[in-house]
């Protein structure tokens, strides 16, 4: 255990999530705190400032942004070049008569995305400012059930599978849409892994 | 193992969405009243709310998309003297034979180790659970968070099939279109997902200690 003491206080007395197990943690801010009975990871953090969370939430925006403007790849074959986008992909399921896949590709990559993005961005912005506690709620609520089902980075993971499998085929050219969908991993990656909930919270009493 | 009480037997509720504890409201004050997490707002439980049935239920209907998703194509392939589908396996042999090895098991592991597996894992949490075992509570509530975290990635071959079927489109010379075994596989993999967030690996705690 590991105890930072210039980051806030919070609460002693957790429950472990996972088998409820009633735990008190030290004093201070933990850096990283496991449940002894079944090994969960209760508290986790590394510096658990919500400017930081923010500046990864809207740079991962941005690249969410750019990553649904641009192809993911082209590929190019006797003279025809094809494309494919992150939306072109839902709507071409659709048009093949399965608009339930294509339902699901629209919604797990690019609905769930974005709402979830709108929803961390606009919370973390709010919550400097002394009012609006009940949006926050939401936010926070809708963003956290959301998490789960954002998989662009399995949807980039499919693109190098595709790739592999489309290149006896024809030659694949890798578009602006497959860096943005990298860089949108990455930046959104850093950005789950530094917003700390109970820091969030924090602010938002001190700001009520 | 150290010897811990339970937030519940001293009359605590953990918001399940943001953690915070909060006291169990007495059953006469909120008879029928919906309790909230005074932080976040969201309802608030003791346990998830009919945890075993509702994961049982879920998983029983991934099992009846379980076999299609496996059996029927998922693709079909029409080129110049080339007429073919493939299914889930079929698409793994052929990346083998293609010499992607490393690709070959990736999919293998994302489309059927880890559908089957997070199946026969969740079905003996819930047996184990139901039968209030006292077995290897530490590594059963360890299998529960690999099959939670790791389910989601079998969605890999869904995306596979919407990249090639929106990429492979040479009218008149090559074109692929779906088939309905990648409808039953998506089914499967987002009512496993479903089938893992009802279960309350608390359960196995309360029951089992």
């Amino acid at each position: 255990v590991q105890v930072h003491p210039s980051l806030p206080r919070v609460n002693r007395v957790l429950a472990c999530p996972e088998c409820d197990a009633l735990l008190h943690v030290p004093q201070g801010v933990v850096a990283s705190f496991h449940c002894p009975r079944c090994g969960c990871a209760v508290v986790r953090r590394v510096d658990g400032s919500l400017d930081r969370a923010l500046a990864f939430y809207l740079a991962s925006a941005l690249f969410f942004l750019l990553a649904n403007l641009f192809p993911i790849i082209r590929i190019e074959a006797g003279g025809i070049t094809l494309e494919a986008t992150l939306v072109g992909a839902a709507w071409a399921l659709g048009a093949e008569r399965m608009p339930l896949i294509g339902a699901v590709v629209a919604a797990t990559t690019i609905l769930i995305p974005a709402l979830e993005l709108i929803c961390t961005t606009s919370m973390l912005t709010l919550a400097e400012w002394p009012h609006a506690p009940r949006v926050l709620r939401f936010l926070f609520r809708i963003s956290q059930r959301l998490r789960p089902w954002n998989m662009v980075e399995i949807f980039m993971l499919g693109t190098l599978v595709s790739i592999v499998k489309l290149e006896g085929l024809a030659s694949v050219i890798p578009g602006m849409g497959l860096w943005s969908m990298a860089a949108f991993m990455l930046t959104h990656a850093a950005a789950s892994h530094v917003f700390d909930a109970r820091v969030f919270w924090n602010e938002v009493k001190v700001a009520r | 193992m150290k010897p811990c009480a339970s937030a519940k037997s001293r009359g605590f509720v953990s918001c399940h969405v943001c953690g915070l504890l909060s006291r169990e409201p007495s059953h006469r004050t909120t008879a029928g009243a919906v309790t909230r997490c005074r932080r976040c707002g969201a309802r608030l439980h003791a346990r998830k709310p009919e945890s075993l049935a509702r994961s049982l239920a879920f998983l029983i209907a991934a099992a009846v998309f379980y076999v299609p998703a496996n059996v029927l194509p998922i693709l079909h392939t029409t080129a110049v003297g080339y007429d073919e589908s493939d299914t889930i396996f079929s698409g793994i042999v052929a990346l083998w034979s293609g010499r992607s090895w490393p690709l070959a098991i990736l999919v293998f592991i994302a489309s059927i180790l880890v559908p089957t597996l997070k199946f026969l894992v969740l079905g003996f949490l819930l047996w184990s659970t139901h039968r209030a075992s006292r077995w290897a509570l530490y590594d059963r509530t360890m299998l529960y968070r690999v099959i939670d975290f790791i389910g989601r990635w079998s969605m890999l071959d869904v995306f596979v099939v919407a990249l090639m079927v929106t990429l492979v489109q040479f009218r008149g010379l090559a074109s692929i279109h779906p088939e309905s075994g990648a409808l039953a596989f998506a089914l499967v993999v987002i009512l496993m997902m479903y089938a893992a967030q009802a279960f309350d690996p608390r359960l196995m705690w309360d029951r089992g200690t």
